[in-house]
């Protein structure tokens, strides 16, 4: 029933006059960096990203390591955060929830799409920022999957000022292989201006994104 | 400089006091100002609406009537982006007309841009004055030929001209030639929309350098009761120079 | 607040939605454009959201950009021309890639083969609730419908969608499907099809949105979504939208089904670069999309979360025809971005229901005949005054007002206007010939329309064609006296009067 895949491919290289595949690999148009580059890596990266974050409407919020688990629990409390479901593989961080009394569920123990719809707060890090954007770059790995940063309304994301890119060109340098099932660019909490253009947050996705951004420097 | 006017059919017809106002201001500024007498359309309308052969004929016409000319001068956009940007589409299969094709577009100039870019006018240097309140429509052939803001800094350069910025400046006027005939209605709300923000900017003169648009624009104020003149900058420039009478025309 | 038994699913879309995007051919635009321009809340709905982000665009785009912006354009039209050029290339290395990830691809040459593929995924994996992203090619094929009349409840999730689906409507934007909506609108939807009780508030009407969708993501088990663009080097599916609702739609079920025109595709991550940059600075005036995923495959070994199967259907449905086509091929550029529908003065006027088609605008004018009938929608090329906004905003520099021109020249090729059109056109050109003949015209034309102008210089009413012209706004009278009569009597020598005869003669 579905055309097969030689015969669609047929029909495209008629579509452009060919009967043979061609015999070597198109030299596809250079990307000109001097017009498409928005961000360069001798930027002040940490202040670019905080500053563009902020714009896409995400919460940043300096830290150090020492200050992190602290940060977390005031963030969590201030945020009235009952419950969290955690993919920070961090044991000071689950001693402080811990002690505030926050319910604290290990990723690693419930995986399950079930148990990132029932809690109040997503907590993961991040593959990489993007300083040009202020984007958060998240992929599936088995330290984390893609509900997580979407289901909770409230995504807390532990961002270290080393993992900061300039520009998505950088990101995606060199292919990665295998690339991971999911890469997802987080930028901004999730938003709809679908009815009569006023700006709504958290339609599906979180309502709040809370940026716990690490730089020791 | 030698500069050859290519008045265009619509001026020609309906606004000849701009073809006058654009010969008085080149020639006060140094230009020798011919009139190839054979000159009739450019092809436009029969381009805009599909008709090639009709418009290709026209074209070459076009350019054995300007041949001998250094400069094309044109106060209308509309004429002048037709040059520029489809003569090359029309004649480019043949590589004679290509080439005379390219001539003709690198020699043509529209009036306002003639102005500012290769004669580099000053009209406050020239002391051109004009009292009076004026706001500007960007045609929309502008982005064809690349004006940005040109005829607002020639406005800006008129001594007691008061500028008011009109909003939805480049937002088209809603002439697009057969369009206001064959879609009426949409034309219409394009060109009342229009007048509207003109009406608003409580200015007394739309400053307009194509005659479509200026008939369209003219049409639709008046339609209204706006007491606004359209006028093409030609003019205002003209009469600020002393070069044209307010009643001449 | 309804129960999630209560959701309207189950109510397809009407014949009235259908019958919107596809109305009987030869389709006459005039009917319901002549209606829209006088819908002042429709004007004024759609005319405060494209201004927005008519205006937006222009100032991120330069600020991102500077005065690079145009070569900006100018690059990422270069890299989607040469992968359409080269696209059986590309595509056949996509194939191979997605293929290695795990992806099943699937090959469709028209809506009811890609529809058929997908009901026959459905029926295989036993799937009997749908969630949907906002695709247009599926509005393009009808799947929703096509789902439903397999006994498969589904829904959209885009907000926009999903109260157009409820409201038995039709999309009416590339991008925001129900900008032609009202808020009073859509809680009496809500009102009537979700038997909820609300008030116009859009922040209550979006959360009562997400409570009823988050039910339908949790027992959904097939997820369909588009895709903004392919990957030829790692096989990748690009999903860009600002809710989530594609990331859970493609997260949540265990089946995901893609549709994806032929022409989404770029060559390598870093030419999908050059395209994120620009998609939603254009589309709604935001650095990027607040989602961009990224997907390569359905779960790996060890993944929590994603679908067990990914199907992608790669369809044609007229593209092909299109790309066979050397000077209609830039149409296929397109990213589906909006931009030129906000941009254009025609769309705030009459709105997308106008153009009887799934896509509207300047790009729909153009590609709705290609994809659909030429001659049965030969209105959408002369629904524009060629102003050329949309070419300037368009960010993969598409030519719009050339490929309008470029369509309108085949129906005259074929004869397909009025033959008084025909007729007068001839008889316009044929005066313009000569200049004795063009004065002689001219003069006619002029004497005649002064004889009917009133005294203030107008022409009021005038016969057809005119008459259309004089039912909108006066025209103004032609001169008295003509430039060229000017000329020749103030400033004409006889060498002058003369020039140029030559050159014409040497051509004949």
């Amino acid at each position: 029933m579905s055309s097969n895949k030689a015969q669609f491919l047929d029909s495209i290289r008629q579509a452009l006059g060919r009967t043979q595949p061609t015999s070597t690999a198109p030299v596809p148009t250079p990307v000109d960096e001097s017009i498409a580059r928005l961000a360069r890596p001798e930027d002040d990266l940490p202040a670019l990203f905080a500053e563009r974050a902020a714009k896409l409407g995400m919460e940043v919020k300096h830290t150090t390591h020492d200050r992190l688990a602290k940060a977390l629990v005031d963030e969590l409390e201030q945020s009235g955060v009952r419950s969290v479901v955690s993919a920070l593989d961090n044991p000071a961080m689950a001693g402080a929830l811990c002690n505030a009394g926050i319910e604290a569920l290990d990723w690693r123990v419930d995986r399950s799409m079930a148990a990132c719809y029932a809690a109040d707060a997503g907590l993961t890090g991040a593959a990489a920022a993007l300083a040009e954007t202020g984007s958060l770059v998240l992929q599936s790995t088995p330290a984390v999957g893609r509900g997580l940063p979407l289901a909770p309304p409230l995504h807390v994301v532990v961002v270290e000022a080393g993992q900061i890119l300039a520009d998505m060109l950088d990101l995606w340098s060199q292919p990665v292989q295998p690339p991971p099932a999911w890469q997802g660019l987080i930028s901004g909490p999730s938003k709809t201006s679908d009815i009569e253009g006023v700006l709504i947050q958290g339609v599906h996705g979180p309502e709040r994104v809370v940026i716990l951004l690490v730089d020791d420097a | 400089m030698d500069a050859a006017l290519f008045v265009t059919c619509l001026t020609d017809q309906f606004y000849p006091r701009v073809g006058r106002a654009a010969v008085a201001v080149l020639e006060y500024l140094g230009c020798n100002v011919s009139f190839p007498a054979d000159q009739t359309c450019c092809g436009q309308p029969f381009y805009n609406n599909g008709y090639f052969n009709e418009a290709r004929r026209l074209a070459q016409r076009m350019i054995g009537v300007f041949d001998r000319a250094e400069v094309v001068v044109t106060p209308s956009g509309s004429c002048c982006a037709m040059v520029h940007e489809q003569f090359p589409r029309l004649l480019g299969d043949d590589p004679q007309w290509a080439e005379r094709g390219a001539a003709m577009v690198n020699k043509t100039h529209e009036f306002v841009a003639f102005l500012v870019h290769t004669l580099k006018a000053d009209l406050r240097e020239l002391g051109c004055r004009w009292d009076g309140h004026a706001t500007y429509h960007y045609s929309c052939h502008g982005r064809g030929i690349g004006l940005t803001d040109e005829a607002v800094r020639l406005m800006s350069q008129i001594e007691g001209l008061r500028y008011t910025p009109l909003e939805k400046m480049d937002q088209c006027c809603g002439f697009g030639g057969t369009f206001a005939i064959k879609f009426a209605e949409v034309s219409g709300a394009m060109a009342t929309d229009k007048a509207d923000c003109i009406t608003a900017s409580r200015a007394e003169v739309c400053v307009c350098n194509d005659a479509g648009c200026a008939m369209n624009i003219a049409g639709q104020l008046h339609r209204n009761g706006a007491p606004v003149r359209v006028m093409h900058l030609a003019e205002i420039i003209a009469e600020g120079l002393g070069l044209l009478g307010e009643d001449d025309g | 607040m309804a129960e999630a038994d209560t959701h309207p699913s189950s109510a397809p879309l009407t014949h009235e939605g259908h019958a919107i995007l596809f109305p009987p051919l030869p389709y006459d635009m005039h009917e319901r454009a002549d209606a829209a321009v006088k819908d002042t809340a429709l004007l004024s709905a759609i005319e405060s959201a494209t201004m927005g982000k008519y205006e937006g665009r222009k100032q991120m785009c330069a600020r991102a950009f500077g005065d690079d912006y145009p070569a900006m354009r100018k690059l990422a039209g270069d890299i989607k021309q040469h992968t359409l050029d080269h696209l059986d290339f590309y595509l056949e290395q996509f194939i191979e890639r997605a293929e290695a990830t795990g992806a099943q691809v699937h090959f469709a040459a028209d809506g009811a083969q890609a529809n058929a593929i997908c009901l026959e995924i459905a029926k295989r994996e036993n799937c009997r609730s749908c969630v949907k992203s906002k695709s247009m090619v599926t509005e393009e094929t009808g799947l929703v419908t096509a789902l439903e009349g397999a006994g498969i409840e589904t829904v959209e999730s885009d907000l926009g969608e999903f109260i157009i689906q409820i409201d038995h409507d039709a999309p009416s934007h590339i991008v925001t499907p129900m900008i032609h909506k009202t808020r009073r609108e859509v809680a009496a939807a809500y009102r009537r099809e979700l038997g909820v009780d609300c008030t116009e508030d859009p922040e209550e009407l979006t959360k009562i949105a997400r409570k009823h969708l988050r039910d339908i993501y949790r027992k959904a088990d097939l997820g369909v979504s588009g895709a903004n663009f392919l990957v030829a080097e790692d096989g990748a599916l690009v999903l860009c939208t600002n809710e989530g609702n594609a990331t859970f739609s493609v997260t949540a079920p265990r089946v995901h089904v893609a549709f994806v025109g032929i022409e989404k595709l770029v060559p390598t991550r870093r030419h999908l670069a050059v395209m994120l940059k620009l998609l939603a600075r254009s589309s709604t005036a935001q650095p990027i999309t607040v989602y961009t995923d990224i997907l390569t495959g359905p779960k790996r070994v060890g993944d929590a979360h994603g679908p067990e199967q990914m199907h992608i259907v790669l369809v044609d449905n007229g593209r092909s025809a299109i790309l066979a086509d050397p000077a209609l091929r830039p149409s296929l550029r397109c990213i589906r971005c909006g931009a030129c529908l906000n941009a254009c003065p025609v769309y705030r006027k009459v709105g997308g229901h106008s153009y009887g088609a799934v896509y509207s605008g300047p790009i729909g004018a153009v590609i709705t005949p290609l994809l659909r009938d030429p001659a049965g929608y030969k209105d959408l090329p002369n629904a524009s005054s060629l102003c050329g906004a949309c070419y300037q905003a368009c960010p993969v520099h598409i030519d719009l007002p050339t490929l309008l021109i470029e369509l309108r020249k085949r129906l005259v090729e074929q004869g397909k206007p009025k033959r008084i059109e025909r007729l007068m056109y001839r008889a316009y050109a044929a005066s313009l010939k000569s200049p004795w003949r063009y004065k002689l015209s001219q003069w006619l034309g002029r004497k005649w329309l002064r004889m009917t102008a009133d005294r203030d210089g107008f022409v009021h009413r005038t016969l057809p064609p005119g008459r259309a012209w004089t039912d909108h706004r006066d025209l103004p009278a032609p001169a008295k006296q003509s430039f060229h009569q000017w000329w020749r009597k103030e400033k004409g020598t006889k060498a002058q009067r003369h020039e140029g005869k030559s050159e014409i003669r040497n051509q004949k």
